[in-house]
């Protein structure tokens, strides 16, 4: 019996390695120092998992019962991840972050202000106004020009809206309602911005 | 891989409003599944489909781990949590194991995350991976 199965997240994360893998992502040169100097501190972390997560047999050039190409490249030799293959994919994992990444929550919806209408100010330090929800950079699922963050978002999502030159969707936190606990658990909320027709293709409005 | 994401994202835990309002092409965009007015919700999305580094220390295998480095790099280190996960996850072939010798994921998931916050000063000790900046030049 098999004590493995797909883990919580694993439809986001592999639908964000599927894109990745298909268009690698460059690092910054101005960050790659950073991430060569985060890389060493986090390794050990990755070569135990890559050392617990591979199966003799199940791992094995021509008998591979490996269904991901690269997984099945990497441990082709019967030997598992070399050092090599797993700074690559470490470094590619930081290429998907970086270019993947929320840095922070969208606004907060303005409280009185209408439906699509957000709170200027501060962006919120949480995603959510609960006092559990997450915070700090996220990765959102890769719904293409609607979750994307701000720099790969508004160039794709401009790009496709053609002449619609702005989105039609805007997205932002649930304010804290003044009575009630109504939107909590929320963590991002995406309001048509105007009447948006069946079968439109929904883009963030920058 | 879309008709899982689809299928994952169905989950109330992690969003309201797919199938329903939305609905994800072949190329991954997301389409209107009906007219809607402006004003109107389109899309929901709840803590479950938002990855966050709270992830990564909730982790079974390198939670703890994690944890302690963030305690000692300080402020920002939660990009470098998200792409280790994400390396792991890699690694992993997308999978976990139902079962861990010593686990404590769940009280793990279910404690509030503790790091040390530091400022980010120009004499931070050489451990320190200014990854507020790491993060904020992501865009």
């Amino acid at each position: 019996m098999s004590l493995a199965q797909a883990s919580v997240w694993s439809p986001l994360t592999s639908a964000h390695w599927a894109e990745e893998t298909l268009n690698p992502s460059a690092i910054d040169p101005e960050l790659l120092p950073l991430v060569q100097q985060a890389m060493p501190l986090v390794m050990p972390q990755v070569e135990l998992a890559a050392r617990r997560a591979w199966v003799p047999g199940k791992m094995d050039g021509a008998r591979s019962q490996l269904s991901d190409p690269w997984e099945r490249a990497a441990t082709d030799d019967g030997a598992g991840f070399s050092r090599v293959e797993l700074e690559e994919v470490l470094t590619a994992a930081f290429g998907l972050v970086l270019a993947r990444q929320w840095t922070a929550p969208p606004p907060e919806f303005a409280p009185a202000g209408g439906g699509a209408a957000l709170a200027r100010g501060d962006v919120p330090a949480r995603w959510g106004f609960g006092d559990g929800a997450p915070e700090g950079p996220a990765l959102l699922p890769p719904l293409a020009g609607l979750l994307e963050p701000e720099a790969a978002g508004a160039a794709e999502g401009e790009a496709a809206a053609g002449g619609e030159g702005e989105g039609n969707v805007v997205l932002g936190v649930p304010p804290r309602p003044a009575v009630g606990s109504l939107g909590e658990g929320v963590c991002v909320r995406c309001v048509a911005a105007r009447r948006i027709e069946r079968g439109e293709r929904l883009v963030r409005r920058a | 891989m879309l008709a899982i994401l689809t299928e994952w994202l169905k989950d109330t835990t992690r969003s309201v409003g797919i199938g329903s309002n939305v609905v994800l092409a072949a190329s991954g965009d997301a389409l209107a599944a009906r007219s809607v007015e402006a004003g109107e919700t389109l899309l929901e999305l709840r803590s479950g489909a938002c990855l966050t580094a709270r992830a990564a220390y909730a982790d079974r295998e390198m939670g703890r781990d994690l944890q302690e480095i963030a305690a000692q790099v300080g402020p920002g280190f939660d990009t470098v949590a998200l792409a280790t996960l994400c390396a792991v996850e890699r690694v992993r072939g997308f999978e976990a194991e139902t079962w861990y010798a010593g686990s404590t994921a769940a009280e793990q998931a279910a404690a509030p995350r503790t790091m040390r916050k530091e400022p980010c000063t120009s004499t931070a000790s050489r451990r320190h991976i200014c990854t507020a900046h790491l993060a904020n030049g992501a865009q």
